[in-house]
């Protein structure tokens, strides 16, 4: 009997897999792509689950990503890639606007974001409105003042170049090139865009020391900003309004705009702080030329309303000393090899 | 009373002849430790679990009910894996839901004029809607199968208003779906197929579906254009625009699929229901809604009132 019943299972188990390969859907007369694991880095927690659940990594996926985040066929002129708003030496923000440019000579209502850490990010833009790396590119791919394209042209623009062809097989295994994978493709090259390089992370690393003023700063920064601009992302995250007058002109109520609750008006998405340094102008619609002027609307000027953070009600103390301190620190924040990775410049073909 | 018995047992009857038809040969080789094939049904797992005491009994006869579950387990899933590809080529068991697109009575016209409850005149250019989890039931024997998964109901495109699939053997009464996109498929990233966004189905700067969506010209309209535009949508708690949707058919008429039959379902959509279903919507006072929140919820519950069931045709 114990024989017998070891034949069935063995049996039943070759069945199994009989079942299993005969459904495979992907083409496995193509060869397979190249596994690629995202490595956490030290200090970080885990990244969101859900952000490739369904999306395994690959060279092969994220080199194809990275094509098309600078390829200009995403847009319906040809002039505006990903890449125009989102420039590497900004750390993929863009450097010295306050809004993005879009077709037509039109301008954006918000200032670009810098991309990196993304894979750690439970919702995308200022008001989190997307809620997951995939469908994030769809927004800015057909808002009619940004690439105002249609996704029906890109993917037959897509299927008419023989290199797509070939990079599609080689990510996806498959000749079909559709809205999907070219979603997942590119949410491989973003979420493995990761900055925590900067000297901050070296010194906590123990690979360098702060200087006196930084460490100063540091200690200020831990004191007075790091509620919100958690680390190590720099960010928690959240929503708040920081007090920051309504532009009349642009008339953005931030998160009330996808939430329509009154309580979410003027609320933002607190940006992450690394590579504050290039990211400049700063807060949803560029109003700050410089890190100095976001300092001094926090000590100076946050005006009081129904939705104004509680944090900042009484404004924050802090004295001249410590805003050069506390801009020491902001420094540190940089990540020059993030930056100058030629893993995420344009690529040569 | 006769009649209701015998409505009963046809519905009981045809599927579970089948089933056990394709069991016993799919498992005519394997030694039933004295078990009639003929009684492989779920009593007898019920009777066999009972017969061993599971705290007494010796070793060797729980692993022969254990092996035993585990054969039938294996066999239903050599039943049910790739079953489509096979009975596609074996068997026509062909089922198909058409639909027609009525506002008033009269079949939809691309520049009719149509009067709501509220006495607003109106035409419709656009109609689009998903439906989702689309199926056959039987209310007696419980047993449901998917016709499709999702589909997107367009009124420019004739094609999109049959819904064929070939399916298992089987008997129901009725025909149940879902109108819109679940939670699930609305926030674990890119889908593809009914639910790609190149079907201008998607809300890109708030993720979601649009689960219904319908678009024309009134008098009544105080919107640019005199439009009316309404894309219905939202899928969080509180907003959830999804409503369920069961087409029972009429008592004496059951769906038989069987071999070499076609059955066509038609189902009618009567549109007006759109602005009076369950709740007025007076096209002067709302001629556009294009977020989630209150009055798509309203437009939700009248969209669920659209369907109903015209007539079957067997063939």
């Amino acid at each position: 009997m114990k024989n017998r019943q070891s034949i069935f299972l063995l049996l039943g188990a070759l069945l199994l897999m009989a079942i299993v390969d005969a459904c495979k859907k992907a083409d496995t007369s193509m060869p397979a792509p190249t596994p690629y694991t995202l490595i956490t880095p030290p200090g970080f927690p885990a990244p969101e689950a859900i952000t490739f659940q369904n999306n395994p990594l690959t060279l092969e996926g994220i080199e194809l990503g990275r094509r098309l985040f600078y390829d200009g066929k995403l847009s319906k002129d040809g002039n505006f890639p990903c890449s125009s708003c989102h420039q590497q030496f900004a750390g993929f923000a863009t450097y010295d606007h306050s809004l993005s440019h879009g077709f037509n000579n039109q301008f954006t209502t918000r200032n670009a974001q810098g991309l990196f850490n993304l894979a750690w990010q439970k919702a995308f833009h200022w008001d989190g409105g997307i809620n997951h790396l995939e469908v994030q590119p769809l927004a800015p791919i057909t808002a009619p003042n940004e690439m105002a394209e249609t996704v029906e042209n890109i993917i037959a623009k897509l299927n008419a170049d023989a290199k797509y062809k070939e990079m599609f097989r080689a990510a996806f295994r498959t000749d079909n090139i559709n809205s999907q994978n070219m979603l997942k493709a590119l949410a491989q090259f973003l979420g493995t865009l990761i900055s925590a390089d900067s000297k901050y992370d070296k010194a906590l690393r123990g690979e360098t020391v702060f200087t006196a003023a930084e460490q100063r700063g540091y200690a200020l920064f831990k004191l007075k900003c790091a509620s919100c601009h958690k680390e190590p992302l720099f960010t928690d995250l959240s929503y708040r309004n920081v007090g920051l007058p309504i532009n009349t002109d642009l008339n953005d109520k931030g998160r009330m705009t996808v939430t329509l609750k009154s309580q979410d008006s003027l609320l933002f998405k607190v940006p992450s702080l690394r590579n504050i340094a290039y990211t400049a102008p700063y807060s949803h619609d560029g109003r700050f030329a410089s890190i100095g002027a976001v300092i001094d609307h926090y000590r100076l000027s946050v005006v009081n309303g129904p939705t104004t953070d509680p944090l900042l009600r009484n404004k924050l103390k802090i004295d001249d000393f410590e805003k050069l301190d506390l801009l020491n620190f902001l420094q540190t924040l940089t990540d020059t090899a993030f930056i100058n990775n030629k893993k995420f410049a344009q690529p040569i073909y | 009373m006769e009649k209701f018995v015998a409505f009963i047992l046809r519905l009981l009857n045809c599927p579970t002849q089948h089933h056990t038809k394709d069991l016993s040969l799919a498992i005519s080789d394997i030694d039933w430790a004295g078990a009639p094939t003929k009684k492989l049904t779920t009593n007898t797992f019920q009777l066999s679990t009972s017969d061993n005491n599971w705290a007494g009994a010796p070793t060797k006869k729980l692993s022969t009910f254990d092996f035993r579950l585990m054969t039938v387990a294996l066999s239903l899933l050599l039943l049910t894996s790739c079953r489509k590809d096979e009975s596609l080529e074996s068997s026509q068991n062909l089922v198909a839901i058409r639909f027609h697109i009525l506002c008033n009575g009269e079949k939809l016209a691309p520049n009719g004029q149509y009067m709501n409850k509220s006495g607003e005149l109106f035409s419709v250019n656009a109609f689009k809607m998903y439906l989702g989890a689309i199926r056959l039931q039987n209310t007696i024997t419980q047993q449901s199968t998917t016709i499709q998964q999702y589909h997107l109901l367009n009124y420019a495109d004739s094609s999109s208003l049959l819904v064929n699939e070939t399916l298992a053997v089987g008997t129901y009464n009725q025909l149940a779906f879902t109108i819109g996109v679940d939670s699930l498929h609305s926030v674990s990233g890119s889908q593809t197929g009914a639910l790609d966004p190149l079907n201008g189905m998607f809300w890109t700067w708030n993720t979601g579906y649009i689960n219904a969506k319908l678009e024309g010209i009134s008098p009544s309209s105080t919107a640019i254009g005199k439009a009316i535009t309404y894309h219905i949508g939202g899928f969080k708690y509180g907003e959830n625009t999804q409503r369920t949707v069961t087409i029972p058919f009429p008592p004496d008429l059951l769906l038989n699929l069987a071999d070499g039959i076609s059955n066509e379902i038609n189902l009618d959509i009567h549109l007006e229901q759109w602005f009076q279903g369950n709740h007025i919507i007076s096209i002067a006072t709302t001629p556009t809604v294009t977020t989630p929140g209150a009055f798509a919820m309203q437009l939700a519950d009248n969209y669920a009132t659209l369907f109903s069931f015209n007539k079957m045709i067997t063939r």
